[in-house]
């Protein structure tokens, strides 16, 4: 009985914070180079090796701008640890509207200028925020289409950052066994 | 000379594209002589938990344009008064349940007697309070018999 009441709870707060998809339902996340506010060409490639946030946005769109500040303390908090959120603006009106939007909100990580082409891509794009989190392999962990919770998306970030931790370490422990053994 | 009010006929035309948030009604047909000015509605009616950015949002504002045609011009768009909505520390001017927009044309001239089929773009972009959906358009045709 004390089991079963013990086996319950934790189902409770498994089933409380959505998991990301294993690993081998994940598919490869469509790669681009857009450009950023500067410019700057940015390939979704060279994100390669950390977890990124990938979020579709629009200055437009006030759902969007409710995230942003989560997004904003997730790249703070996670930077140093393999992590970085990369925002797509989907403005028509594009630089005229992002890069005075952007020096008025603080935001402290990329955006690119998206287009119709990227969001093709990422299957159409119809509503915004749309979100995917990708691993370090630049696979898509999960996809959010609308507004989620901050602790959520933390919590999904956290599973795919610990995961990531966990193979370098296995990665060492099986390095040393190999040592010793020989 | 003068406007005319004309009831609302049966014709309903659903968003068509992205997902069914935006319903129009509009007359079934509307009809006068040359140099007449006529007024109708549309209604446009917004699904429960959804707003449009009203005619005077900075962003995507609403807006029905009349597509060029040979019989009728539009004088005028009449719109309701937007509401406030609060989301994200920022006030939006909105539209939401159903709304009526009294639409006014004028007749040509030398608009050809008989039955002309006017076409109206109303573009429009709507959010619930999760997420918004990208600026669309319907299109919506009243035919307008013009008499002697």
């Amino acid at each position: 009985m004390f089991v079963a009441l013990l086996l319950s709870g934790c189902k409770r707060e498994a089933a409380r914070h959505k998991e990301v998809k294993p690993d081998g339902a994940r598919k490869s996340a469509p790669e681009f180079t857009l450009k950023d506010v500067d410019g700057k060409p940015v390939n979704l490639a060279d994100y390669k090796g950390k977890v990124v946030l990938l979020n579709f946005w629009a200055t437009w769109c006030g759902p969007c701008k409710i995230e942003i500040p989560w997004f904003i303390d997730f790249e703070q908090k996670y930077k140093d640890r393999g992590f970085a959120v990369l925002g797509v603006a989907m403005d028509d009106e594009g630089l005229e509207i992002v890069k005075p939007y952007l020096e008025k909100s603080k935001i402290n990580y990329r955006i690119v200028l998206g287009n119709d082409s990227v969001a093709t891509m990422y299957g159409g794009i119809d509503s915004l925020p749309t979100t995917f989190v990708l691993d370090k392999d630049g696979k898509i962990a999960s996809t959010h289409v609308g507004l989620v919770s901050k602790s959520d998306y933390e919590n999904e970030i956290q599973q795919l950052l610990d995961h990531s931790q966990r193979s370098v370490h296995n990665g060492r422990d099986v390095i040393a066994a190999w040592r010793a053994a020989n | 000379m003068g406007g005319m009010l004309l009831p609302l006929g049966a014709q309903q035309i659903d968003y068509n594209s992205l997902r069914s948030v935006v319903r129009l009604t509009a007359p079934e047909k509307v009809s006068g002589t040359r140099n007449q000015t006529l007024t109708f509605d549309v209604v446009a009616s917004m699904k429960p938990g959804y707003h449009v950015a009203s005619n005077v949002a900075p962003a995507y504002p609403m807006k029905v344009k009349l597509l060029d045609n040979d019989a009728a011009q539009l004088q005028n768009v009449a719109y309701p008064t937007p509401k406030s909505h609060q989301l994200a520390g920022e006030t939006l001017s909105v539209f939401d349940g159903d709304i009526r927009l009294k639409v006014t044309l004028k007749i040509a001239p030398n608009a050809p007697v008989g039955r002309t089929i006017l076409t109206s773009k109303v573009s429009y972009q709507a959010c619930d309070d999760r997420a918004c959906l990208r600026p669309d358009s319907i299109d919506i045709k009243v035919p307008l018999d013009i008499r002697n």
